[in-house]
């Protein structure tokens, strides 16, 4: 009964007027960020974060959670109709989405990845309502301990599981570390590398830092490309609903790929890019075709568009039941919680019931939205797609500088953007990852306060991560996580050396 | 070695120096005993932490085939860089002194010419509509205080 209860509580939240609205603009704006390629939704969030400290807490966090699945469904678009992805996890959607769309079929490849989005977005949430709140009550008997073992263990999936190099993640997130001890130190109040500066004891801000890194970094890099222009495929988009051919061709890839989609959004580093292309993966295998993969199978269409969104889901049950964000977007969607005093946890339910199941209520309505807006709205994504890149950028620009002015009304917090902008073009250009950093600089205090408290607790004694249970299966977990990546590392090593016929 | 090489290399070695920049930085920062960690115990610990990482870059025999992935070239567009990163920096400093609608306007015809390669013309409708798109929703929905200049705007 308490489950219908809380159901009630979360809709009667997600249902208010002014929610309805917010949760319609955070879906609309992130299909329009997901179309639009090289604006990926960890930019769009960072520049948006200012505008949410004006809104309620409760509509800020539907907006913000909204843009995030909402950018799922609109990179599909781009994918099918450009060759382009709007989003890094729509990567895999043009091997046969475009191809779909060369042979005359824009209209079914854009509409069953509507509707596998809306059945893997729709089908994670209830496995988000369900495993949340088990989650969050176990992470009940969590102390420092385990609180330290969990940030380590959501630190080393982080590294390893992203893509490139794992040494540089590494070193991107002990940077990230670094700067998270920027400011007054919460135990004995002493600034720490806060260079003299008054405005650097409250520590480095979210919302400067993300928009410099994703939002500044972003322009940069792409004023190096020396063309910017799209070429549409010029096709007469009809039939956007699938044929009953379609549709069987289709259910088992998109059952599959909502529940690949939803275990690996769970996982911190792996997540949506990861769930698209394990999808796809897996549908080649399983086919009875899988020559047709390439050529414009619409089972690779439906598998990878439904997990990347399903993931969604996955990955708010660690960051809304134990406080860990699993990749850029959910980090700055911390934040954001952080920003309107929710503190993602255990304790949200407790104390925010109200906020944590009106997100969950309105990602129904959201994905609810997303069906209704997309299949008529693909006309207008088209037009918007036609608007050259070059025009963009200085709008992007000047989004930036707002933003981060806006959000303390400091220029100093310009200035920190602009210098987190450069920063994030040469961590690019360098191979050094920005995911790992801006997750380590949030999860930093909460680890080192875990660190801290653990060895005050034990009076130095460093058993007090393994004598623990819960924080010894996770620093076990950790360590396995190591072992398979240098596993793996050293068999393709091996590999290479059978191939080149040297062993 | 390659450019590429050299510039891994180069991080490596700027990532180094920052560790070492943290730990004289904080070198006043208590870093107490495993008992009592002190503020300084775990910047410390960081620091070390990358100096050590950093050196697995700067020593090639110790980096790897991961390490020497494709690198993507420097760019040439330095002509369009320096200007544009001149002008915020232009951009902050002038703020106080002549106030957010003016600057940004000034910003935006800029960089419409620089980056978007309108004619001057376009350029300065473009920079005025968005400049008061920006101020109408920041300024007067969002209600945040732009700093004005010396023309009360």
């Amino acid at each position: 009964m308490e489950f219908f209860h809380d159901i009630y509580i979360g809709f009667g939240t997600a249902l208010l007027p002014s929610n309805l609205i917010y949760c319609f603009i955070g879906v609309l704006v992130g299909t329009l960020v997901g179309v639009l390629p090289g604006l990926g939704s960890p930019t769009v969030l960072a520049l948006l974060l200012p505008i949410t400290f004006h809104i309620p807490k409760d509509g800020a966090l539907i907006m913000t959670v909204g843009i995030y699945y909402g950018a799922q469904y609109g990179g599909s678009t781009t994918s099918i109709l450009v060759n382009i992805p709007g989003e890094a996890t729509s990567v895999v959607t043009c091997l046969d989405g475009y191809q779909m769309a060369r042979k005359g079929r824009a209209g079914p490849a854009l509409g069953i990845s509507a509707f596998g989005s809306f059945i893997g977005g729709t089908i994670s949430v209830i496995g988000l309502m369900l495993i949340g709140p088990v989650m969050a009550n176990f992470a009940l008997r969590f102390g420092p301990p385990e609180f330290f073992s969990l940030a380590f263990l959501a630190t080393v999936m982080i590294i390893f599981l992203v893509k490139g190099s794992k040494l540089k993640s590494f070193i991107s997130a002990t940077l990230g570390f670094i700067v998270g001890t920027i400011g007054l130190d919460y135990v004995s109040g002493i600034p720490r590398f806060n260079l003299g500066t008054v405005s650097l004891m409250k520590g480095m801000e979210l919302v400067p830092v993300a928009i410099g890194l994703f939002g500044m970094a972003e322009v940069l890099v792409n004023l190096e490309q020396k063309s910017m222009e799209r070429n549409i495929f010029k096709t007469n988009i009809r039939g956007l609903l699938p044929t009953q051919k379609d549709w069987k061709e289709s259910i088992l890839p998109i059952s599959r790929g909502t529940i690949i989609g939803f275990l690996l959004g769970l996982l911190p580093g792996a997540g949506a890019i990861m769930a698209s292309f394990s999808s796809y993966i897996v549908e080649k295998r399983l086919s009875r075709h899988p020559e047709s993969f390439g050529n414009g199978a619409i089972a690779g269409v439906a598998g990878p568009e439904t997990a990347n969104n399903a993931a969604t889901g996955g990955a708010m049950v660690p960051l809304l039941s134990l406080g860990i964000p699993t990749n850029a977007v959910t980090a700055l969607l911390l934040g954001a919680m952080l920003i309107h005093g929710v503190h993602p946890g255990p304790f949200l339910i407790k104390n925010h019931p109200g906020t944590f199941w009106g997100v969950i209520a309105s990602m129904y309505l959201g994905n609810l939205f997303l069906l209704i807006l997309n299949l008529p709205l693909i006309g207008i994504w088209v037009k918007i797609l036609k608007v050259p890149y070059r025009i963009l950028l200085p709008l992007i620009v000047l989004f930036c500088l707002v933003g981060a002015y806006s959000a303390s009304n400091d220029p100093y917090d310009v200035l920190i953007m602009i210098v987190f902008g450069a920063v994030g073009y040469l961590m690019r250009k360098t191979g050094l990852e920005v995911v790992p950093f801006i997750f380590a600089m949030l999860i930093g205090p909460l680890m080192e306060n875990g660190f801290r408290q653990a060895l005050l607790s034990s009076r130095g004694n460093l058993t007090i991560f393994f004598t623990h249970h819960i924080s010894a299966v996770l620093i076990g977990a950790s360590f396995i996580v190591i072992f398979i990546s240098i596993f793996q590392k050293w068999r393709s090593k091996g590999k290479g050396y059978r191939d080149q016929g040297v062993v | 070695m390659s450019e590429k090489d050299n510039i891994t290399r180069i991080t490596g070695f700027v990532t180094a120096l920052l560790g070492i920049g943290i730990l004289w930085e904080g070198r006043h920062l208590t870093r107490g005993i495993l008992s009592h960690p002190g503020p300084g115990f775990f910047p410390t610990l960081l620091a070390i932490l990358l100096i050590v990482l950093s050196l697995f870059l700067i020593i090639p025999k110790w980096k790897n085939e991961e390490e020497r992935e494709a690198f993507p070239p420097w760019p040439a567009f330095y002509k369009q860089l320096i200007p544009i990163y001149a002008a915020l920096l232009a951009f902050i400093g002038l703020l106080d002194f002549v106030g957010f609608i003016l600057l940004t306007f000034l910003l935006m015809f800029f960089l419409f010419v620089k980056v978007s390669y309108l004619k001057w013309y376009t350029a300065m409708s473009a920079a005025f509509v968005s400049t008061g798109i920006t101020y109408l929703v920041f300024g007067m929905i969002l209600k945040s205080s732009f700093p004005k200049g010396p023309l009360g705007f």
